[in-house]
C-alpha cells in the first residue's frame, strides 16, 4: 500500500512538472511575441522618422537656407545637395 | 377527492404536454435557426488585416510605408456624460466639428464610429480624458515620406465597398492584389457576456502582408523635376504641366510630375478628376513634335530621302478648301528635309506626308505604338483611336504631318521617341523594377516591344533632332557643350469642332546625351500665356531640368 502511494506522489509530482514547465513555456512565448510585436512597432516608428528626416524636401529646405546664405544663385544646385 | 386528483392529473399531464410540445418546437421544427444563433453567440471570428507592402524608390528610399492609425468609436449604452459634453471634449482633439448627436444618445446602439485615422499621440490624449464607453480599433495607414511627391504615379488606399483599405489609381490600383497581403483572422467562442470561453478551440490564420515594390524611379530627379515645373508653371502662366523622363534602353520611368496634384493621404479633400495621371489618362494633338515620327516613317519605308528638297516650300499648300501655312508665315522655298524639321516647317512636313502616303504612315504609326496603350503598369491608361484605315483624307494625311488632327497619350509620345534615341528598338514603360516578397526578389526584366525603324534611320532622325536643337527656334536656351537631340511642339487645342485661337499645348521632347542617350524626357505646359509657343516656354524647362540631370548624374559635356 505504501508502495502504492509512493508511486501515485511521484506520478502526480512528475505530472505538476511537466505542467508547470508546459505553461511557463507558453508564458515565455507569449512574452516573446509581445516583445517582437514592440520591437515591430519601435522599427516601423523608427523607419518613418529615419525617411522623414532625409526626404527631399527636408534636405532641400535645409540646404537651401545654407546655400542661400553663401550665394544668391544657389537655388540651382539643388541637384548637387540631392546626389548622396 | 378523486375528482380532484383527476383535475390535477389532467393539469400535470397538460403541463407536460405543453413543455414537450415546446421542447419539440425548439429542437425539431426550430433546431436549424436556433444552432446558427447560438452559433452567432458563441463563435467569435475577428479578421486580422494584412500589413499592405512598401514602395521604394530607385535608391531604396521608401516612398509610401505603413503607420499605425486609430478608429475612435463610442458605446452609446456605456456612455455616462451627456452627448454634448463628450463633443465638447473630444472635438478639439479630434478636429471634427460636426457630430451625430442623436446617435449618440440612442442607447440601442453599441458601436458609433466617431472618427477614423486618428494618430498614436491622438489616441494617447483621448485615452487622458477616461471617458467611459470610448474605444479605439487598430489599423494601419499609408504615410508618404516625401509628403504629395509623385501622387499621380503612387495612386491612393482608399476603402472598398466593405471598408476594406484598396489601392485606386497609379501603382496602388495597378498592384493592388500584389500588395494588399493575404487577410488573416482568429476564431474562438465566448460566453453570454462576450468573454473568451477558457480551453475552447481556438483557430488562428495568420495573415500575409503584402508584397513591396521596388521601382526605377530616381528620386532626387522626381523632386527636381517636380520642383521646375511648378516653377515653370508659375514663370509661363500655365494652367497645367507635365514631366516625363524615361531610360530609353529599358522603358523604365525614371521621374513623372505633373500639376496640378492632390494630396494622397488626404485624397477625399480633392476634386476626383484630379486622382487621374495626365501622363496616361489624357490625350492632346501633339502638334510639331509628331513630325519626326512621320519623316522617320518616310526615310525608313525609302519613300524620302534625306537629301530631298523640298519644291512646294515656296509658299502655302492648299489642299481642297483648306490652306496649309507655315507657323511664323516665313517660306524657305528648296529646303532640305533636315531645313524642314530645323523650321518645324508645315508645308514641308505636307509634301514629306503625300509622299509617304496614308497607308505607310498608317503602318508606322501603328508600329511605333499609337492607337494602342504601351502597357505602362500604372491603373488608368487610355488610348485615343487612331483613324481607321480606310478612313484617311488627303486633308487628314496633311494635318496628320505636322501633328494635329490626330491625338495620343504623353507616355504613347515618349515611349516613341525613345525607340528612334534607341536605335529603333521600342520598349515598354515600366514603372516597377522589383517585387519583393521576404526573402524572394522577382526582377522585372525590360520588355522590348518591337523595332518601328532601323537603327539607320533612327541615327539620321536623332541628327535632324540635334540640328533642330542647335539652329531651331529654341536653340538660344540650351545648355552649350551637350550634344541634345530634340523638337519643339505648339499645338492647338480644339474645341467644339474648331481650334481655339489662342489657346495651346506648349511641348518639347529630347533626348541626352544624343549618341548614347541616359534619358529621353517630354515637357508639356497647357494654355502657357506669356508666350503660346513650346520654343519659348516648354523647351527652356526642358532645358533647365536637363542641366540638373546633367550636374545629378555627373553627365560631362561632349
Amino acid at each position: 500500500m505504501r508502495k502504492f502511494i509512493l508511486i501515485l506522489i511521484i506520478g502526480v509530482a512528475t505530472q505538476f512538472v511537466f505542467v508547470s514547465k508546459g505553461a511557463g513555456f507558453g508564458e515565455s512565448v507569449s512574452g516573446m511575441e509581445e516583445k517582437i510585436n514592440l520591437l515591430k512597432d519601435q522599427n516601423q516608428q523608427l523607419e518613418i522618422e529615419i525617411a522623414s528626416l532625409t526626404s527631399c524636401s527636408k534636405i532641400s529646405g535645409e540646404t537651401s537656407e545654407a546655400i542661400f546664405s553663401l550665394s544668391p544663385k544657389g537655388s540651382s544646385d539643388f541637384s548637387v545637395a540631392l546626389k548622396r | 377527492m378523486e375528482r380532484r386528483i383527476r383535475l390535477l392529473v389532467f393539469f400535470f399531464v397538460a403541463c407536460f404536454l405543453a413543455i414537450i410540445g415546446k421542447l419539440f418546437y425548439w429542437q425539431v421544427i426550430n433546431r436549424e435557426y436556433l444552432l446558427a444563433l447560438a452559433d452567432n453567440q458563441h463563435n467569435v471570428s475577428l479578421g486580422i488585416p494584412a500589413s499592405r507592402g512598401k514602395i521604394f524608390s530607385s535608391d531604396n528610399f521608401p516612398l509610401v510605408l505603413n503607420q499605425k492609425s486609430y478608429i475612435l468609436f463610442i458605446d452609446p449604452q456605456e456612455l455616462k456624460i451627456s452627448p454634448n459634453d463628450l463633443v465638447q471634449k473630444i472635438k478639439s482633439i479630434i478636429k471634427k466639428e460636426q457630430f451625430d448627436l442623436e446617435a449618440i444618445a440612442n442607447k440601442n446602439l453599441r458601436r458609433l464610429v466617431l472618427a477614423k485615422n486618428l494618430d498614436s499621440g491622438v489616441k494617447e490624449e483621448l485615452e487622458k480624458l477616461k471617458i467611459e464607453g470610448l474605444d479605439f480599433e487598430e489599423k494601419e495607414k499609408r504615410f508618404y515620406p516625401e509628403s504629395s511627391m509623385s501622387a499621380h504615379l503612387l495612386g491612393f488606399v482608399g476603402e472598398d465597398e466593405k471598408g476594406e483599405g484598396k489601392g485606386y489609381f497609379g501603382l496602388e490600383g495597378y498592384y493592388n492584389n500584389e500588395i494588399e497581403g493575404k487577410h488573416g483572422g482568429r476564431s474562438f467562442e465566448q460566453d453570454a457576456l462576450g468573454r473568451p470561453v477558457p480551453l475552447s478551440e481556438e483557430s488562428v490564420e495568420k495573415p500575409i502582408p503584402g508584397r513591396s515594390l521596388v521601382l526605377n524611379l530616381d528620386r532626387p530627379l522626381q523632386f527636381l523635376a517636380e520642383k521646375r515645373l511648378q516653377e515653370g508653371i508659375k514663370k509661363y502662366s500655365a494652367s497645367s504641366g507635365l514631366v516625363v523622363i524615361m531610360d530609353p534602353k529599358t522603358g523604365g520611368i525614371l521621374s513623372m510630375a505633373s500639376f496640378p496634384t492632390y494630396d494622397q493621404s488626404a485624397y477625399y479633400l480633392y476634386d476626383s478628376e484630379l486622382y487621374r495621371n495626365p501622363v496616361i489618362s489624357s490625350s492632346f494633338e501633339p502638334g510639331s513634335i509628331f513630325k519626326v515620327f512621320v519623316m522617320a516613317a518616310g526615310i525608313d519605308s525609302g519613300k524620302i530621302k534625306v537629301d530631298d528638297i523640298c519644291d512646294a516650300c515656296g509658299g502655302p499648300k492648299k489642299i481642297g478648301e483648306y490652306t496649309i501655312k507655315t507657323w511664323n508665315e516665313k517660306y524657305y522655298p528648296n529646303s532640305s528635309m533636315t531645313d524642314v524639321i530645323i523650321h518645324s516647317d508645315n508645308v514641308g512636313m505636307v509634301y514629306a506626308g503625300q509622299k509617304l502616303g496614308f497607308e505607310k504612315l498608317y503602318d508606322y504609326l501603328k508600329n511605333f505604338g499609337f492607337g494602342q496603350r504601351t502597357g505602362i503598369d500604372l491603373q488608368g491608361e487610355i488610348t485615343p483611336e487612331l483613324r481607321n484605315r480606310n478612313d484617311w483624307r488627303e486633308i487628314d494625311l496633311a494635318t496628320a504631318s505636322f501633328g494635329q488632327g490626330i491625338a495620343a497619350t504623353p507616355i504613347q509620345i515618349l515611349a516613341a521617341v525613345s525607340a528612334i534615341a534607341n536605335k529603333g528598338e521600342l520598349y515598354q514603360p515600366q514603372v516597377v523594377n522589383k517585387i519583393f516578397e521576404d526573402p524572394h526578389v522577382v526582377e522585372i526584366k525590360p520588355i522590348k516591344k518591337g523595332r518601328p525603324i532601323s537603327a539607320k534611320t533612327a541615327g539620321i532622325i536623332t541628327e535632324m533632332m540635334i540640328q533642330a536643337v542647335e539652329k531651331g527656334e529654341a536653340k538660344w536656351a540650351r545648355p552649350q557643350g551637350w550634344r541634345i537631340a530634340g523638337k519643339t511642339g505648339t499645338a492647338q487645342i480644339p474645341i467644339a469642332g474648331h481650334y481655339d485661337p489662342e489657346k495651346t499645348v506648349a511641348s518639347f521632347i529630347g533626348f541626352a546625351p544624343a549618341d548614347n542617350p541616359d534619358f529621353v524626357m517630354l515637357v508639356a505646359l497647357r494654355e502657357p500665356k506669356t508666350s503660346p509657343w513650346g520654343s519659348e516656354t516648354a523647351a527652356p524647362l526642358w532645358f533647365e531640368i536637363a542641366k540638373d540631370i546633367f550636374k545629378l548624374w555627373r553627365i560631362p559635356p561632349g
